[in-house]
């Protein structure tokens, strides 16, 4: 199973980050950035996409969707979690390892 | 380079209102579909996320700022418990059945004022206007609106919703093809319309789906409203000003750039609805029930001769916005005054989690009838998924922030208090509170909640000592002593031994935990817990 982080910085504000592949980053970033309030992301991944359906060939726009999706999908929670640490986000929850969790309920 | 000034200055020939106010029409019917596909997802989805959230456990205690922000949310709706008066199992009684009685007739008084609009707005939408086509029209109306109806009203009658109100459907569809025999719709036409109504009705009636269906519905109508009909005042003059190889590129373009400022109106939208149910306005059991009958009004302008033959006016495509507001109108004349802020008993279910729905159906059956007297808290779980979804909790998930909901640690009882709603709406009926949790808070939680109910109904159904968790509060409860506000409903999986077992572990008496057997019905259990409420 995949880890989920949740972060809080010091206004009391939550981020969850959870580690793997995206799906909703690899089909679309704006989205996923908006999801976790990445404003300026979202507008500039916003604007390329527009420039990439403008600029493009319909052959060249489906690599360069193929391409975005395994990008994005791949790379999108890793920075989102270098992000938030570098930033100085701190993890204030997170799931347990499977071999420690606890029975709960 | 596209030519600004054209798309601004260029008047070439707009969009009929007809068309216009099809695509409305087609928008709002394409969205209620694909709410109703994608909910099934939705819940499976959200019932993965809460288990996750619910194995988090917390390794920094939230900054003050967070709980500050977390006590913001519940503003409104929160207000400290007063002290229960002296009543009796009798008033309290009576104050249920007097709430039950006060939603029943504007219920009723509702859809006497939908179906009269119907007969009212006949000249207006093209159709005959002899009274007794008038009548005959209402008469429609009416069968089709049986289901939403009974969705609002008190179990009871609620449980038969869907079931009763297809009946009815149909029996309206049948009337109305008998009344209208110079129809020249098709086969496929009246198959489409058949499954539109169906639709409308399993989407927004269906208990275990429309706490999903109704957010998605809204986003997704408002956000493709939002996107369709600049899309389609701006289409003529792309065409006027572009030629044909740069319109299709224009088009993209347009909806790619759209799509996130229109997603984010439909999410402001579902806010605003979120909004005015805090302040109370609507329950989440009356406002589906609105939502479809506004649905079908649309269908019913939509289907009338006037629209068919297109002489659509500004005020037929505002005619189902009217009619809704007039029938929204009469519910809340009939409802009256807004009813006077009482101290009201609360109400703990705490149960072994589970996906059975005979056990759901009980404790929905319970929930419903307390809501009349007072609030209900239950610890959030999976289980609940096809239960109390509300739409706070759903749009809270579409945004990603449904961790937001749930407590971190173990929380005072003042501030777990003021996290709860504690206030009825304007219908009288009090809030159902899931209370989510990380697994280092739930015990705490409980154990607060414990203490601040008035009673208890523990359900026990297929209960052992291998349920760790209901174990725990089984334990909590009897070295709390509280068992006398507990009633513990069992059935013949129930393992009554090892609840014996466990109370005698942490020093009660097991023959202060008072029984009750499902078998007795939930009419039954409702008055038992009145009864331990009164004490």
């Amino acid at each position: 199973m995949r880890r989920l982080r949740l972060y809080v910085d010091d206004r009391g504000r939550l981020a969850m980050n959870e580690a793997g592949f995206s799906w909703l980053a690899a089909i679309s970033l704006p989205l996923w950035a908006l999801q976790r309030r990445l404003y300026v992301l979202a507008v500039v991944a916003l604007v390329v996409g527009a420039a990439v359906n403008v600029g493009l060939d319909s052959g060249a726009q489906a690599i360069a969707f193929v391409l975005q999706f395994v990008a994005f999908g791949a790379l999108a929670n890793r920075l989102h979690r270098a992000y938030l640490e570098r930033s100085g986000w701190r993890v204030t929850a997170e799931e347990p390892a499977p071999s420690s969790a606890s029975p709960g309920r | 380079m596209l030519d600004l000034a054209c798309l601004r200055d260029g008047h070439p020939a707009g969009p009929s209102a007809a068309d216009t106010f099809g695509w409305i029409v087609g928008i709002v019917f394409l969205a209620l579909a694909a709410a109703a596909i994608a909910s099934p997802l939705v819940r499976a989805r959200y019932r993965a996320r809460v288990t996750r959230l619910m194995a988090l456990e917390q390794v920094l205690p939230r900054p003050p700022a967070w709980w500050q922000h977390a006590l913001r949310r519940s503003e409104g709706a929160a207000v400290a418990a007063t002290a229960a008066g002296p009543r009796t199992a009798a008033e309290l009684h009576a104050r249920a059945a007097q709430v039950e009685r006060r939603i029943r007739r504007a219920t009723l008084v509702a859809w006497a004022a939908y179906a009269l609009v119907a007969a009212a707005i006949a000249g207006i939408l093209g159709q005959s206007q002899a009274p007794g086509m008038r009548l005959a029209d209402a008469t429609v109306v009416a069968l089709f609106a049986v289901g939403p109806v009974l969705a609002n009203l008190p179990r009871r009658w609620s449980r038969r919703a869907l079931a009763l109100g297809s009946v009815a459907l149909a029996a309206g569809a049948a009337l109305g093809t008998a009344i209208d025999p110079g129809t020249s719709d098709s086969a496929s036409d009246i198959a489409l319309g058949a499954a539109v109504l169906a639709v409308i009705y399993v989407a927004l009636l269906h208990r275990s789906l429309r706490g999903q269906v109704l957010p998605v519905f809204v986003v997704a109508a408002v956000a493709m409203l939002a996107l369709a009909v600049p899309a389609l005042l701006l289409d003529a003059r792309i065409e006027a000003c572009i030629d044909v190889a740069k319109a299709a590129t224009t088009r993209s373009l347009f909806i790619v750039v759209m799509t996130l400022p229109a997603l984010w109106i439909g999410f402001r939208a579902l806010a605003g609805l979120l909004r005015l149910g805090e302040r109370g306005w609507f329950s989440d059991v009356s406002l589906p029930s609105f939502v479809a009958l506004g649905v079908g009004a649309l269908a019913w302008v939509a289907g009338a001769p006037a629209v068919e033959s297109e002489h659509v006016t500004a005020t037929v495509a505002a005619l189902p916005l009217v009619w809704l507001a007039l029938t929204a109108l009469a519910y809340a004349v009939a409802l009256g005054r807004h009813p006077t802020f009482a101290a009201a008993p609360q109400l703990l279910m705490l149960r072994v989690f589970a996906q059975r729905s005979r056990q759901h159906a009980m404790l929905d059956a319970i929930q419903q009838r307390w809501r009349c007297v007072g609030p209900v808290h239950q610890i959030g779980g999976p289980d609940l998924a096809a239960l109390n979804v509300d739409l706070d909790e759903c749009a809270m998930y579409l945004t990603g922030r449904l961790h937001e909901l749930f407590l971190p640690e173990a929380a005072s009882a003042e501030r777990l208090q003021s996290l709860l709603r504690t206030r009825p709406d304007r219908e009288g009926r009090f809030a159902i509170n899931e209370v989510f949790c990380f697994n280092t808070a739930w015990r705490a939680a409980v154990e607060q909640l414990m203490r601040l109910s008035d009673a208890v109904v523990l359900d026990l159904r297929g209960f052992t000592g291998h349920r760790r968790g209901t174990a725990f509060e089984i334990g909590l409860l009897g070295h709390a002593a509280l068992l006398a506000r507990v009633v513990a409903i069992g059935d013949v999986y129930t393992n009554w031994r090892d609840v014996e077992a466990l109370l005698r572990d942490v020093g009660a008496d097991p023959a202060q935990l008072a029984r009750f057997d499902e078998r007795e019905g939930s009419d039954a259990l409702f008055d038992r817990l009145l009864a331990v409420a009164a004490r």
